[in-house]
């Protein structure tokens, strides 16, 4: 990797467990890399998958989630969700080109002032290895995950126990579910730039033509999207609001 | 109970600022009399303390500063009590507020009639390894935040000229005139906490304290490693500020010892195992020797912090009582002799610096309480408490409670003032409340 | 934002604790280049009276509405600033604070290093800072009963204080009586009373107290509610009886350890018995003539890092840890890392009693370290007067006990002092164990959301400052359910506890948490998901709208992540907020 590259880490932790292992790590005098940049929350379960990915686009290259050891949970379960939304988080970004160890979530208690000090030095050597965050290459799907995340149909899947399914069919269900919403706001961006084609669509995004025309088609539906003109043996895309 | 009662807390230090924050939030009226400028006491003195290896004064001070701002609070620093009489429930006791020749409501705390003050006196809070001036600040985060003239060192009180202070000060704070004044309270109850002071060590010659400018007590030593103390964190030695390649702690000086008080003092292997540690995380090329008798790390997470202090931090324990120091003249290092009873072997030790863990013993002032409140004291000079098991705050006269290190070493730790502290408010209440309704 | 922000940056030295890394007067000229910013400047402690008195003007002379204090951490500063905005006019949570000691000075060396990143803190500060906004705490009515639970030494003692002061008190003890493992004592020392002489008359007391309520063979099943208002439901003989409260006292106590069967020959050979064990048969007159005892000090304790197995699924979370630890145990040896403190002076008045009764008798206590701390010295003479024998083995080699002819027991042990094995016929030994964590008060925990500390005693809020309180408000501590305490330790804890609870109690109200979850009533469609997900039902679907019960919400932000409709914000971490701090982390992004 680039020669004196320092990466950068965005720390969300959690007030009763990690936030207080980080000051005892302060107290006991436990040296650390100076990498990262951290945001003290209530709960680790506070962290939206949003607030992840922003910190990527605004420089982090590697966010660390950390919050109470299972069962020690100032607010229960808190981290219990966090774990899910995490794990479901990782396997999603994979497939948009993030290398799933930029995201990590450990447990820190209060009394591990070192292991937070050794998870930070770890953890900025780890991200070291990966290199800077391919922000220019994907900026584009970044955003688009953005979208995604915040919208309520992944809210609601990322959130909501589905227990009449099996629990791996879930997560594959889940895990699909949210690549969609992925694409179909990409195509969304490319609307809200101007109006478009599935060509145009499909060389902008890799995206194959009949997955394209089915998320449009699904756009229709909503009324998000419309056909205005015909060009060249093609119809002329347009966002409707 | 109605909310007028009141109270008076002798000491100033964590046991009585805490009975003092304990009974304002209580709804009593406090009247906390400090006998130096400063609340604080010991606690403000320590580095760190044990097992947490929390930052003293940075936990100390938020309490302070809550004693100086809590409405029912009044602060009476720089003042003794004076006499005594009455019973629980109206005790009449008279305080001598001395002249500090600085203007409460005026000083702002900017230091300068300390900056320029042309006398330098041995700075008592750091030990004396370091220097104040005849008009001083005690300490940085000192409450209340104001200045005070030591009247024996003012070149305007032994001499009656300078007075440079008072043409520096641009807040007019400097009266010379001002004389010392009786303030008498009326109180229902009375809380002593005056707290410990430090044995010492000349006595026993062997050691050289006071001849080998590199022994030292253990208080010393917390100055010397605090990082706002005299040599910024930096362990140096007395005789020649170099680091030393070496470090001795010797248990139990004036403790457990029958020439000088039986008792075990119970916090000095606690606090030699921290400061041991605290020597080799700033300077790990310091070699670190802890002398004992039995290692007594009891208390939460005491034990668990020996343990990680041998495997972590590589403190050498050795099981003696030595015998005797003495000083090479030329690199003035010094020569421990001792039989390590674990392995039944006489050996000597060349170290750069000698930390001697000095007893705690009660407070001359004990004596003069006792006698105008009453109050008994046990066979060793602390305050007795009117049974050792059942009532462990109450002293021998209803209404007068104890907390701290006054009633002897307890458990002599921070947590357990603080309990003390709690409990005698606890007992004034009920007492208090008992005596309404009768 | 609403108002124009005119922020102030107050800047900390604390001495050289920061001051000596991170280069405070460039921090301060950076945060004055920041947008929005009206003032910077720099304390040697802003904590300190000046400091404070420095907020409070600042903010009325430069008209701030937004103040920003760069120091330590939050955990334990940031009530103190709060105070001193409200006093300069300042609604409290338009403050923020930057840790520039904790997370920076204190960790990192290389001076630069940490001054560009106590910048990077400062600016994520600021940029959260601007989106704050003014917060009330509601105020909340204090019951002035209190629930006590545990009828031992200390929760008697909890119970008659805040009794004595006018307070109602449910006194709840699972067993048929009163008085806790301290009944098992036969004598207390040092001044070797009988222990009726002290626990009878406060059992006597608080049964016959008018402002106690005791409930004995009474087991607590549920605890709702928070501070002020707890409601208490409790299974007494199989009816269930309920009550409200304000406070929470837990005085569970502790038990005394007993080591797996054959560990020191313990339930193998006859004559092999715990200290406790050995105190009952001198309580009961079974000890009937001279004998020859040997005590064996530290069984149990000091010995590495495990637990009791007995307990170990109790803390399911430490459980993998845990597993390790065993496995890289001195042996298969089960035990407790910690000193329980109490055992050396125990064995001590044991000693003592027997060598009264029976001088011919011959006791011999095996020990690492003496512990007799305080006055107890004078115990520890007392006992080599009356030729009690103290003997050294070190921790490498624990003693080994066997059987020897005549119905009689050896001990062997390697003798520093002496240097060599030595061995000791003898009728009886006594192993002193220590004090551990009781089941009761780790499932109580559990249920009440108190956190444990590494062995598993019941945490208090703070080891040092705060001893008795724990991180929930309105329950305290008493005893040993905080870890290993004598008798008069936990009565002063009792006491103490007393005190801290009859505060809350005696002021009849508090401020509550403001930081609470809010709905947006117009983006609500009332799915349900946060009902579902809340921890603590405070979110309540009604009419196709949720509200939140503000009372019982922590505002722990679970439900504001999960809403589909973004309806839920979090009072004081609100999504602006975090992501300014997010987007400012690495690059000025303030406008």
């Amino acid at each position: 990797m680039s020669v004196g590259y320092e990466p950068k880490i965005l720390g969300f932790l959690c007030n009763w467990c990690s936030y207080a292992g980080a000051d005892l790590a302060g107290v006991s005098r436990f040296e650390y890399p100076p990498n990262a940049r951290v945001i003290r929350v209530m709960c680790s379960g506070r962290v939206d998958p949003v607030h992840i990915l922003e910190g990527f686009k605004s420089g982090a290259d590697g966010v660390l989630v950390t919050g109470c050891h299972p069962g020690d949970c100032h607010y229960v379960s808190g981290n219990f969700s966090t774990e899910r939304r995490v794990e479901i988080m990782k396997k999603v970004v994979n497939k948009i080109g993030i290398d799933p160890e930029r995201i990590r979530l450990e447990w820190v208690s209060a009394s591990e002032g070192r292991k937070y000090a050794e998870l930070v030095k770890e953890y900025t050597d780890s991200i070291r290895k990966l290199g800077p965050f391919p922000l220019n290459e994907i900026s584009d799907l970044l955003d688009a995950a953005i979208g995604a995340f915040g919208s309520e149909r992944v809210r609601w899947l990322m959130n909501k126990q589905l227990e009449e399914i099996e629990p791996e069919k879930a997560e594959n269900v889940i895990i699909t579910s949210i690549e969609r919403e992925i694409e179909r706001y990409q195509l969304f961006q490319i609307l809200e730039k101007g109006n478009s084609t599935v060509s145009e669509m499909a060389k902008q995004t890799n995206l194959p033509s009949d997955v394209i025309v089915q998320h449009l088609i699904a756009l229709m539906k909503q009324g998000t999207a419309a056909i205005t003109a015909e060009a060249e043996h093609e119809y002329i895309y347009t966002l409707s609001r | 109970m109605k909310d007028s009662k009141s109270v008076l807390v002798v000491g100033g230090g964590i046991a009585g600022i805490q009975a003092s924050l304990d009974a304002a939030d209580r709804g009593f009226k406090v009247y906390l009399v400090e006998k130096t400028p400063s609340i604080g006491g010991r606690m403000a003195q320590l580095d760190k303390t044990f097992p947490t290896m929390d930052c003293s004064i940075c936990i100390l001070a938020p309490k302070m500063a809550e004693c100086y701002r809590h409405s029912n609070i009044t602060l009476l620093t720089y003042s003794e009590v004076q006499d005594a009489k009455g019973s629980i429930g109206n005790f009449e006791v008279a305080v001598l507020k001395k002249a500090r020749h600085v203007k409460e409501d005026k000083c702002v705390g900017c230091g300068i009639c300390t900056e320029k003050c042309p006398v330098k006196v041995p700075n008592e809070f750091e030990m004396g390894l370091a220097d104040r001036k005849a008009i001083y600040m005690p300490f940085p985060q000192a409450v209340p935040r104001l200045t005070t003239i030591d009247e024996e060192n003012c070149l305007f009180f032994q001499k009656g000229t300078c007075r440079v202070c008072e043409k520096l000060c641009e807040a007019g704070a400097i009266d010379f005139d001002e004389k010392p004044e009786e303030i008498v309270l009326n109180v229902d109850a009375i809380i002593l906490a005056t707290g410990f002071d430090v044995f010492n060590p000349k006595a026993i010659t062997a050691y050289g304290y006071g001849k080998y400018k590199n022994v030292i007590t253990a208080m010393e030593l917390e100055r010397l490693i605090c990082a706002s103390g005299p040599t910024d964190g930096y362990i140096l030695r007395p005789s020649d500020g170099k680091e030393p390649e070496s470090v001795v702690f010797i248990q139990c000086v004036g403790s457990r010892d029958q020439r000088y008080n039986p008792y075990c003092s119970s916090i000095c292997c606690k606090y030699a195992i921290k400061d041991a540690v605290l020597i080799r995380e700033h300077h790990p090329e310091i070699d670190t020797y802890v002398f004992y008798i039995d290692l007594r790390a009891f208390g939460k997470g005491f034990q668990e912090f020996a343990n990680r202090s041998k495997e972590e931090y590589g403190i050498n324990y050795i099981r003696s009582n030595p015998g005797e120091i003495r000083e090479d003249p030329i690199t003035q290092d010094l020569t421990i002799w001792y039989e390590d009873t674990l392995t039944r072997t006489i050996k000597p030790l060349t170290v750069g610096l000698v930390v001697l863990c000095t007893a705690s013993i009660p407070r001359p002032d004990n004596k003069k309480l006792s006698e105008l409140i009453g109050v008994e004291l046990d066979d060793l000079g602390f305050f007795r408490a009117s049974h050792d098991i059942d009532h462990p705050v109450d002293l021998t006269v209803p209404g007068v409670y104890g907390c701290g290190f006054c009633l002897g070493p307890r458990v002599g730790d921070i947590p357990h003032s603080v309990m003390q502290a709690g409990a005698a408010v606890a007992r004034m209440s009920e007492e208090l409340a008992g005596m309404e309704e009768a | 934002m609403k108002d124009e922000p005119r922020v102030g940056v107050f800047v900390c030295h604390c001495g050289t604790n920061i001051g000596g890394v991170v280069d405070v007067p460039e921090v301060v000229e950076y945060a004055k280049t920041l947008p929005y910013v009206v003032y910077a400047d720099r304390n040697l402690y802003t904590c300190s009276e000046e400091g404070l008195n420095n907020i409070r003007d600042t903010i009325k002379e430069y008209n701030l509405n937004r103040v920003v204090v760069a120091s330590c951490t939050p955990r334990t500063h940031e009530p103190l600033f709060r105070v001193a905005c409200q006093e300069g006019g300042l609604n409290p949570y338009l403050f923020e604070m930057a840790n520039i000691r904790e997370h920076c000075s204190w960790v990192h060396h290389d001076s630069k290093e940490a001054t560009e990143k106590a910048k990077d803190i400062v600016r994520m500060a600021v940029a959260r800072s601007l989106w704050l906004e003014p917060q009330e705490e509601p105020e909340l009515e204090i019951k002035d009963s209190s629930l006590v639970i545990g009828g031992g030494i200390s929760g008697l003692v909890a119970a008659i204080s805040l009794a004595d002061q006018g307070f109602k008190v449910y006194l709840v003890e699972k067993e048929a009586e009163l008085g806790g493992l301290v009944r098992q004592l036969y004598k207390l020392y040092p001044t070797l009373e009988d222990t009726s002489e002290i626990l009878n008359p406060h059992i006597e007391e608080a049964k016959n107290h008018r402002n106690i309520e005791v409930h004995t063979s009474t087991t607590i099943k549920d605890i709702e509610g928070y501070v002020g208002n707890f409601h208490v439901t409790a299974i007494k003989n199989k009816e269930q009886i309920e009550f409200d409260v304000g406070t929470i006292i837990v005085a569970t106590g502790a038990w005394n350890y007993h080591p797996p069967e054959g560990n020191f020959q313990y339930g193998v050979l006859d004559g092999v018995m715990t200290q406790l064990e050995l105190e009952e048969l001198l309580k009961e007159g079974k000890l009937e003539r001279p004998e020859i005892i040997v005590m064996i000090q530290c069984v149990g304790s000091r010995v590495g890092e495990i637990w009791s197995y007995e307990l170990v699924g109790l803390f399911h979370s430490q459980a993998t840890r845990l597993l390790s630890k065993i496995l890289g145990a001195r042996g298969s040896e089960e035990g407790w890392a910690y000193c329980s403190k109490i055992c050396c002076m125990n064995a001590i008045k044991n000693a003592i009693l027997i060598k009264e009764q029976f001088p011919e008798s011959e006791v011999t206590i095996l020990y690492q370290d003496l512990r007799t701390y305080k006055e107890y010295e004078d115990f520890y003479r007392r006992a080599r007067k009356l030729e009690v024998r103290f003997l050294k083995y070190i921790y490498e080699i624990p003693p080994e006990i066997s059987e020897a002819p005549g119905n009689k027991l050896r001990v062997s042990f390697y003798d520093p002092f002496a240097g060599e094995e030595m061995s000791i016929i003898c009728d009886k030994v006594a192993l002193s164990t220590p004090l551990i964590p009781s089941k009761d008060g780790i499932l109580l925990a559990k249920k009440l959301k108190i956190p444990l500390d590494q062995n598993g005693f019941l945490m208090e809020a703070h080891v040092k400052l705060r001893p008795i309180d724990t991180q929930i408000e309105g329950i305290f501590l008493a005893g040993t359910a905080a870890g290993p305490k004598d008798i008069s330790e936990s009565i002063v804890s009792a006491k103490a506890a007393a005190a801290r609870a009859s505060i809350l109690m005696g002021n009849k109200v508090i401020k509550t948490e403001a930081l609470t979850a809010v709905v947006n009533q117009d983006l609500c469609i009332g799915c349900g998901l946060c009902e579902e997900l809340c921890p603590y039902g405070a979110h309540i679907v009604k009419d196709g709208k949720s509200t939140v019960i503000e009372a019982l919400c922590k505002g722990c932000g679970v439900c504001v992540v999960a809403c589909p409709q973004k309806a839920i914000s979090a009072k004081h971490y609100t999504d602006d907020q975090i992501l300014a701090a997010v987007k400012n982390a690495f690059t000025e992004q303030l406008t």
